[in-house]
Order: C-alpha cells, then structure tokens, then sequence
C-alpha cells in the first residue's frame, strides 16, 4: 500500500505538480539521514548524502522504472553515495569523523549514555558493507530481497551478512556496554 | 540438534526457524545456561537496533528544495552554438580534403595525338604563387575562424551565464 501511495505521488510530480516531491522527502527524509549516517558517521557529511540523494532522486525520477519500490530505489542512491563520499575521504586522508573512538573520556561516556550512543558505536566497528546491510534491515525494515536490491548483492550473499553483522554487532555491543560498566 | 549456532539463535529470534528445529532449541536454552546467555545477547543488540532512527536537522527539507531549485537554474550549453562549431569544423575538414587531394595541375600534360587537333590554352602561374602554400593559409584561417565562433557562439555565453549565476545577478 505504501508504495502504491508512493508511484501515485510520483505520479503528480512527473505530471508537473513538482511540490508534491516535498512529501516524498518529509517520507523518507529520516532513513535516508540515518542510513548515511552509519556509514558515514558524521552528521554533517550524512545531512549532505542524504540532501544529495534527494536531489539526484528528483533529477532521475523520469528514468525510474518501477519496477522496485521507490524506497528501494531511493536508498540505492542514498548507499552509494554515501560509500561514494567515505571513499573520497579516506582518499584525500581525512579521517572519517569516528564521534565514537576509543579515546573518549569515561565522563563523556557517562554524559552520553543513551541507546543510539551505543548502537552508533557498535555499528562504527563494522565493515562499510555490513553497516548498510544492517541499517537497511534494522533501519529502513527492508526483507532480505529488497536489501538485495539495493545493495546489488546475491541473496544468498545477504544472508550471510546479515547473520555475520548481527553476531559482531552483539559483540561489540557486549564489549561496549561491558567497558561503560566496567568505567562506572 | 547438536550444536547451536548464533545463526540457528538468530533465526529463533526472526521467527524463520522449523517448528521442530524451535521445539528442540526451546528444550535446549531450559538447562543451557551458556546458550540462553548469548541468546540474550543477540536479542538485546536486536531491540537496541530497532527502530533507532536519527533526525536531520529541521530545516532539511527546506534546503533540498533550495538545491532541486538552483540545480534546474544551471546553465546550460547552447545547441544552436555547438552546431555551427560543428558545421564549421566539417567544413574544414571537407575543405582540407579537397584541397590537398584535389589540386589542380594547372600545366597539364597534353597527350601528342589530343594536342594536333586541340589548342589548349597554356596557363603559366608567375614563379612566386605557390599553391600549396595558399591552400594551406586558407585552411590554418579557416581553423582559426572555427576557434573565434567557438569563443563567441558558445564559450562566452556560457560563462557569462554561469558569471550571473554565481553572483546572483
């Protein structure tokens, strides 16, 4: 029904009502952040991916087939160029703002002790690859197929990465949740 | 069931599991301290993963829209300047083909047995015209020529647009 709701707002846009698109963004304007975001980490570069995103999605939505749902569709834009701008600034040497590194203070850890604290962290420790598969499936609720086709990876290739993230991401979270008692 | 793996825990918790495969897991974790444990851990990074979403800044929406809006005001090339750079170019190269392939010898060999019968006009060119030299003037002119159209029917244009553009004016 969602995307039913979705190909008819897209619908309007294509016939000329192009403020109906501002629906679209108010949509999915929150996933999109938040997706780049753990694949960035940085709010800055993540709010930047995500605008770009929205953008390129409206450039292109002439040329948008259909056949996947728009949120698929969309978040494929969002993944890749956020991986795109992770890249460029490993590249240029840039350490990717890691908000969580192992130096922070214990009294900061104590100030911040907040679920998407942990779940940031956790998540940062991932490869670029499992930190979207894991966002797309606990973010965005997507099935195995539809991450499939966002990431253009084998479905059976999901699979496996999705039990390996989720087993590391538990891990981590043990080890993180264990340091902060550990520290208090 | 012998041994039980974080993906078989994994799948208990996605609900994908057998139901005799969940029958004998659920009689497993009833005196498996150790593998009630992690499955408390897998489930725990579950919840704390679910539904963790993150807000942009408020005034996200008005500034895509600020970008759509100055992304459709971009300037563009001019067709109608690429094309007359491209007819000229053709033009030249046709030219220059012409000219260097066609030359006219213009002290032609008459054959003996034409020259009885016909009297063919003998045009002698003064000693310092040398037609090689003038064809290829006229081609290096010509390329020049395409060069200034260039300039003028696209290149300048362009950004002067992008000048106002960029300035706001």
């Amino acid at each position: 029904m969602n995307h039913i709701n979705d190909d008819i707002i897209i619908d309007r846009i294509l016939e000329g009502d192009e403020n109906q698109y501002k629906v679209l963004i108010d949509k999915y304007k929150n996933y999109a952040f938040t997706l780049a975001l753990n694949v960035l980490n940085n709010r800055e570069d993540a709010e930047e991916v995500a605008q770009d995103s929205f953008v390129k999605a409206f450039k292109n939505l002439k040329k948008f087939n259909r056949q996947a749902k728009f949120s698929t569709w969309f978040y494929r834009i969002v993944t890749n160029t956020a991986i795109t701008r992770g890249r460029k600034k490993r590249v240029k040497g840039i350490e990717i703002d890691k908000a969580f590194s192992l130096a922070v203070s214990t009294k900061e850890v104590l100030e911040v002790e907040d679920q998407k604290y942990f779940v940031r962290k956790a998540i940062s420790m991932l490869s670029e690859q499992d930190q979207t598969v894991i966002s797309l499936f606990y973010l965005q609720q997507l099935s195995q197929e539809e991450i499939a086709e966002v990431t253009e990876l084998k479905i059976s290739l999901i699979k496996v990465k999705l039990h390996r993230a989720r087993k590391r991401l538990a891990d981590h979270l043990k080890s993180l949740l264990k340091e902060e008692a550990l520290n208090l | 069931m012998e041994k039980i793996s974080d993906e078989i825990l994994l799948e208990y918790l996605d609900g994908t599991l057998e139901a005799r495969e969940t029958e004998l897991l659920r009689n497993r974790l009833q005196n498996d301290v150790v593998l009630k444990v992690r499955l408390e851990e897998l489930k725990q990074a579950d919840q704390y993963l679910n539904g963790v979403i993150d807000n942009p800044s408020p005034r996200f929406a008005d500034i895509v829209w600020t970008k759509i809006s100055e992304a459709s005001k971009a300037p563009t090339f001019r067709l109608n300047g690429f094309l007359i750079v491209i007819a000229s170019m053709l033009t030249v190269i046709a030219g220059s083909y012409f000219m260097t392939d066609g030359i006219v010898e213009l002290n032609l060999k008459i054959p003996a047995t034409v020259s009885e019968y016909v009297t063919v006009p003998q045009i002698e060119l003064p000693e310092g015209i040398n037609l090689k030299m003038i064809s290829q003037v006229l081609l290096y002119g010509l390329s020049f020529l395409i060069l200034l159209i260039l300039d003028k029917a696209i290149l300048k244009p362009y950004f002067r647009k992008r000048k106002a553009f960029i300035t706001g004016s």
